[in-house]
């Protein structure tokens, strides 16, 4: 991936992200909809399933109410706070510190011991979701 | 290389890549020199029928994306329900030229 497709994807995923929290924190309450395709095929969350409810929980500094919800929570609002300073920092400094990360990031990805801890890591958590019933 | 094997793999292998690449994938090919000739042979390419199929079942967790190489991407599937489920939807139609990018990548890396 080019670093200038990365920085476009990156912003309007920032973009889409508080977008959808601002939804979400309007609708709170109203509960029952989800954009999750998979669990609306097969009735089963997935494992990013509860990140949304989390996130809100977040919000209202219901630490402990995030975890149980979904940990997922913590990485995404880590990532949706992380990322545009990141990339402000970048174009600040004329630098591309961020693209450097992301590129090192992928190749420490492509190593089967990390990329199998993760996915067992995320198989975890996805039985903790189905038992949850989120 | 010859004009003859390198007509050969493309015939073999057309699927793999975008139409409109071939030529110049032809062209490359027959630049190049005959000890390439043997990797070209063991290489393995992506089949993006496959990762269409993958992208339908297993999108929302970003498998699509990991099957083809994309890892960053793939995560960023996973964390997000797929992208709000918008993303996978939008991988449906974008996943087979993403998985032919990625051959041609793979192939011109080795030229």
């Amino acid at each position: 991936m080019t670093g200038k497709k990365l920085y476009t994807l990156s912003v309007v995923g920032c973009l889409a992200g508080y977008g959808w929290l601002a939804i979400s924190w309007l609708h709170a309450g109203n509960g029952g909809w989800t954009a999750c395709l998979f669990k609306r095929v097969f009735h089963l969350p997935c494992p990013a399933c509860g990140s949304t409810r989390s996130l809100l929980c977040l919000m209202q500094g219901d630490v402990q109410g995030a975890f149980m919800l979904n940990p997922n929570g913590f990485l995404l609002a880590l990532l949706l706070v992380l990322i545009p300073l990141w990339m402000l920092f970048d174009l600040v400094s004329g630098r591309s510190t961020y693209y450097a990360f992301f590129r090192k990031a992928e190749a420490a990805l492509a190593d089967k011991r990390l990329f199998v801890s993760l996915v067992i890591l995320v198989i975890l958590n996805w039985i903790w979701n189905i038992c949850k019933q989120l | 290389m010859e004009a003859q094997k390198v007509d050969a793999f493309i015939m073999a292998n057309n699927k793999f890549f975008k139409d409109y690449q071939i030529l110049s994938l032809r062209e490359m090919l027959l630049a190049a020199d005959d000890s390439k000739w043997s990797f070209m042979q063991t290489m393995q390419f992506k089949d993006p029928t496959i990762s269409l199929i993958i992208s339908l079942i297993g999108g929302t967790m970003g498998i699509d994306r990991f099957f083809i190489g994309d890892m960053g991407l793939g995560v960023a599937k996973l964390l997000t329900c797929g992208g709000f489920g918008i993303w996978t939807v939008v991988d449906w139609f974008l996943i087979m030229d993403a998985t032919r990018d990625k051959n041609t990548s793979k192939l011109q890396s080795i030229l």
